[in-house]
């Protein structure tokens, strides 16, 4: 009992420094401080997820809070302000903070001592039950999703349309943020010694970046078998170009004619993979002649058609989770690098186009 | 005695997010800065995130409890174990998609106050309101 | 009997839109031409507004709800689309108004730059609307109030060079964002208790019909609750209807709508005060009448303690007095307004407020015809509403392009250059005020019926004090038109467009068509909606019916 008990001191270890990354990240003034603070609460949450047994979210979450949210609000603070214009006593401050503090561990004490029973509870509820039971399952194909890796099948088949709005939503973010920079067009010449880091940084970012897009692609293809998945996979690569964008500039890619258009259209077919994954064996059936639903993966009730799950030497192919991931990984990717180049066009240039000027209904 | 103890520890970490929630709420509402309020905002996320996670946590009698992934053959005797062991996928599952949205959202925030940033040449939300008049 | 596949008509409305607008950047590659677009957009407008054409005459016809189970997942595993009658008639009138704001985007957007990106928005938006009003699954509502939700900002900021537009989407935005995940840790509460995400499963839970056990063996309605039901209902409850009252724009939650409708491009105008506004009271209709309905458990409807009203009156009070706070304030506020976006969106603070005063007479206690006269009325003004507002936006949106004001001084006389335009707003006016011969006549005064029928008289009192106060505000609109002072611009130096013209004509004439029709569509359209919506065993019955039928044809039964 002794490790197990060690295990629930680490969370709680984790809850209240969280609180105490968070309290500071709130009533800090220096924004890069509170940026740093937000990280190290991130940092935690991601530990805590891990003791929770829950791989997935910190594959996901680990390149997502702790890498490009800080990269983004790092370009966001450069390119603003850095400090809050607020004034607070220190002493009401700290007062705060420790009443936090008394409260979280009083309200526990509570809640522990009042005898709610056991939290947390030793079975998983019913439902959770049936995921369980039923993700990789050949006994009872009809109702398996045939992938042993019970979130990626909870997130592309048992709710594969939640997953295809997801994308929709950050695909619209991105469409509305292009649409915000519309007109805004900037190129430049690549200069080798002029433009981005020394000469060491580029040499070693040449060798680590293929070894990044290397763990994203496997991140992203093994979804259906071990943690990971298309969304995790394409921010894992999107570290690549942003890489390449701080070291080299972003000369570079107008250097290798790599420009927002062609991301964009990257990650469209990305999408648009998504989408006839999700309709592929409806389209089949239809041409057959044979009923089927809509995001449907495996054989179902009456509809007899479904994406292979078994390669001929008995490799799991996941079905068509496989492809969702590849299709998502590929537009997460392409998704970023738009965003990233828009982030690193000159101001001065992005102001000529987006302030002032005549462009409304009056 | 050391089910309470286990008990007393989990709840901590649920009480941590409730105030760290709380913290988030006043960080979004009431800081006047567009970026705080942005930071603030991925952090009322991840609390609600970690909020969901925890529902779905269980403490299999005296062992660990293990991820929601399957490891081994799907025969019956291990799909057993594994459904006696493995804690709750669905609210892993709600939460990757709750993270992607929240990204999507955070990222055009992102946008827009750098925008707000070259028309009023401030993100303090006071100033903001007096210069529109 | 095995189960058969339905129609997978029934689950596409959403995602093929969404399908579609994702494909729209790689057009951008090759074709330039904004016919291409404007055309791609009206296709896909048809095609939305013909399956819901198709869902609603299905769902009338058959007299019960059409279940969509995705992925051919059993409840409750999967997602499942549910579309009762009042889902059904919301999701006709989203997509029939979003095909007219459609069209007139074609006119809209000429020499605007980002066409592309502004119809991939708008398609986003009717999207995220039509799986809203379709979804049974409240995880998926979620997402769905996100698509709408972020198209939304986005098209608000569109005219990003204007400081306001930008503030306005932020201010709408930051809110927003931290409305919705509330609304996820509300999902979350009720997962954690009632183990389900569909909201017939919910509602068959707090119905308490678990005697509804499976015939073999076995059951997916274990009979229990996960730890507290009451006080995570209740915790639920409080945060999603706060978020949908968010999303509605009721008092005090409005804040955000007089700065972000008027900003947005005026189709868009239309589009968020008639139709997304809708989309909050909707789900907060669904919550309150399916899920925690009349007659559900006994702790939600009899009273924790003596002398204390059960909560879900406490929820249905707090409802009706924002409410009615809304109708008045919004009524009050029009009155004051020089910019005429900015008079509109209060009107739709006012009519957003009739519209849950009619939510909230649901009480346990009150008679139930009489809810369901005001249920009815609910439906009614919301569509009466939908049509009546979006006409205005777009016509008064042609005047303001073509003049360049926003300023009702500055429009004055409009109405002798843009003959059309003009009179349309006089009826769409009319038709928000309540005067026959238009439709909105008749939801106020079945609105005033159903207040007396209720026996809350002082609510009837208040659907008139509120519709007189915005008085003032419909005679500005209408001054603005019929003035005989010089026109703000030379007489002949416009010629309004055909297609504006169009739309215009056919939501003028909806509002006449919809008050000759009335005992027809009152007696076969709002009431039965409102029966169904009071009396959720239909809809629970028929998911139950899907998810045996289902599960029994998986083991050979």
């Amino acid at each position: 009992m002794i490790s197990l008990t060690l295990y629930y001191v680490l969370m709680a270890i984790c809850g209240l420094g969280s609180v105490v990354a968070v309290f500071l990240a709130i009533v800090e003034r220096d924004m890069l401080k509170a940026v740093l603070f937000s990280a190290i609460q991130s940092t935690l949450y991601a530990f805590l997820y891990y003791l929770l047994m829950a791989p997935d979210i910190v594959l996901t979450y680990i390149p997502v809070s702790v890498g490009l949210y800080p990269a983004v609000i790092l370009f966001l603070i450069k390119k603003t302000e850095r400090f809050e214009d607020v004034e607070m006593k220190k002493g009401v401050l700290w007062a705060t903070g420790l009443l936090s503090l008394v409260f979280v561990i009083a309200t526990a004490a509570v809640i522990a001592g009042k005898g709610i029973g056991p939290v947390p509870p030793p079975d998983v509820r019913f439902l959770a039950g049936w995921y369980l039971a039923t993700t990789f399952n050949p006994r009872v194909h009809l109702i398996s999703a045939m992938a042993p890796e019970g979130v990626t099948s909870i997130v592309w088949d048992y709710r594969g349309l939640d997953t295809v709005f997801e994308t929709a939503v950050l695909f619209l973010a991105i469409i509305a943020s292009v649409a915000l920079m519309r007109g805004v067009e900037h190129k430049g010449v690549y200069d080798e010694l002029k433009h981005g880091m020394t000469l060491i940084g580029k040499t070693i970012t040449k060798i680590v970046v293929p070894l990044i897009i290397g763990v994203g692609i496997s991140i992203a293809l093994h979804g259906h078998l071990t943690p990971g998945g298309g969304f995790q996979g394409g921010s894992a690569l999107a570290v690549a170009p942003l890489l390449v964008l701080v070291v080299f500039s972003k000369y570079f890619f107008d250097k290798v004619k790599f420009t927002k258009t062609k991301a964009l259209a990257i990650r469209s077919s990305g999408l648009l993979g998504v989408g006839l994954t999700a309709f592929a064996v409806l389209i089949a059936a239809i041409f057959l002649h044979k009923p089927a639903y809509i995001l449907q993966n495996q054989p179902r009730v009456g509809a007899p058609l479904g994406f292979p799950w078994k390669g001929i030497d008995g490799v799991l192919l996941g079905g068509s989770l496989l492809s969702f991931n590849a299709c998502e990984a590929m537009a997460v990717c392409a998704g970023f690098v738009i965003l990233f180049l828009l982030l690193s066009i000159p101001e001065r240039y992005v102001r000529s186009v987006v302030v002032g000027g005549e462009e409304h209904e009056h | 005695m050391s089910t309470e103890v286990l008990s007393f520890l989990f709840s901590i970490v649920f009480m941590s997010m409730i105030v760290n929630t709380a913290l988030a709420l006043y960080g979004v509402l009431a800081r006047p800065s567009l970026v705080k309020k942005i930071i603030a905002l991925t952090i009322l996320g991840d609390s609600a995130n970690t909020f969901a996670i925890m529902v779905g946590f269980r403490q299999p009698s005296g062992t660990n409890p293990i991820p929601p992934v399957l490891l081994w053959k799907p025969t019956p005797s291990n799909i057993r174990y594994f459904i006696s062991h493995a804690v709750d996928p669905l609210p892993q599952a709600l939460v990757l998609t709750a993270i992607v949205i929240g990204l999507a959202v955070t990222l055009f925030l992102v946008f827009l106050t750098i925008q707000i940033y070259r028309q009023y040449g401030t993100t303090d939300v006071r100033k903001v309101a007096k210069l529109r008049g | 009997m095995a189960f058969v596949p339905p129609s997978p008509i029934y689950g596409l409305s959403a995602i093929l839109l969404i399908v579609a607008a994702f494909a729209v950047p790689i057009f951008t590659l090759f074709v330039k031409n904004k016919r291409f677009y404007d055309a791609y957009a009206i296709a896909f407008g048809v095609f939305a507004l013909a399956i819901s054409i198709s869902i609603a005459r299905k769902v009338f016809a058959s007299n019960a709800p059409i279940i969509y189970p995705f992925g051919g997942w059993p409840p409750p595993l999967g997602i499942v689309y549910e579309v009762d009658m009042f889902g059904a008639v919301i999701g006709l009138l989203i997509s029939s108004v979003m095909f007219l704001i459609i069209v007139y985007s074609t006119w809209y957007t000429e020499r605007l730059s980002g066409y592309e990106w502004y119809y991939t928005l708008l398609l986003g938006l009717e999207a995220g609307m039509l799986g809203v009003v379709y979804t049974g699954d409240i995880f998926n509502l979620f997402v769905m109030l996100e698509v709408v939700a972020i198209s939304a900002y986005g098209l608000v900021a569109f005219y990003r060079n204007r400081p306001q537009a930008v503030e306005a989407a932020i201010k709408y935005a930051i809110v927003g964002a931290t409305a919705t995940t509330i609304y996820f840790i509300a999902t979350i509460f009720i997962y954690g208790s009632y183990n389900t995400l569909h909201m017939a499963g919910i509602a068959m839970r707090n119905y308490g019909y678990f005697h509804l056990t499976f015939p073999g063996m076995l059951n997916y309605l274990p009979g229990v609750f996960y730890g507290n039901m009451l006080i995570s209902a209740c915790i639920a409850l409080a945060l999603s209807l706060w978020v949908f009252t968010f999303k509605a724009a009721v008092f005090p939650n409005h804040f955000w709508l007089p700065d972000a409708h008027p900003e947005a491009p005026a189709p868009v105008s239309a589009a968020l005060s008639g139709l997304v506004v809708k989309v909050g009271a909707y789900a907060s209709a669904r919550f309150m009448y399916t899920m925690f309905g009349l007659g559900s458990t006994e702790l939600l409807n009899h009273g924790i303690a003596h002398g204390v009203p059960p909560p879900r009156t406490m929820f249905m009070i707090a409802l009706g007095v924002m409410g009615a706070l809304s109708a008045v304030i919004g009524a009050i506020m029009m009155g004051i307004q020089r910019d005429v976006k900015r008079l509109l969106a209060y009107s739709t603070v006012n009519h957003i407020g009739f519209i849950y005063m009619a939510m909230a007479v649901g009480v346990q206690g009150a008679p139930r015809a009489a809810i369901a006269l005001a249920l009815a009325a609910m439906v009614f003004h919301m569509i009466n509403h939908s049509v009546g507002k979006s006409l205005l936006f777009m016509s008064t949106g042609a005047m303001i392009k073509h003049v360049g004001s926003r300023d009702l001084d500055k429009l004055v006389g409009i109405g002798k250059v843009m003959p059309v335009a003009g009179a349309t707003t006089v009826i769409g006016a009319l038709n928000l005020l309540g005067v026959p011969p238009f439709a909105g006549f008749l939801s106020k005064y079945l609105l005033y019926q159903a207040f007396l029928a209720v026996g809350m008289p002082y609510l009837a009192v208040l659907v008139v004090v509120a519709s007189a106060l915005s008085l003032l505000g419909y005679a500005k609109l209408i001054y603005m038109v019929v003035s005989s002072k010089p026109a703000p611009v030379a007489p002949g130096s416009i010629k309004e467009s055909p297609v504006v013209c169009g739309v215009l004509i056919v939501l003028a004439i909806a509002t006449v068509a919809l008050f000759a029709a009335y005992p027809f569509v009152l007696k076969h359209v709002f009431v039965v909606t409102a029966q169904h919506l009071i009396d959720p065993r239909i809809y629970i019955s028929k998911y139950y019916e899907v998810m045996a039928w289902m599960w029994s044809s998986l083991y050979g039964g």
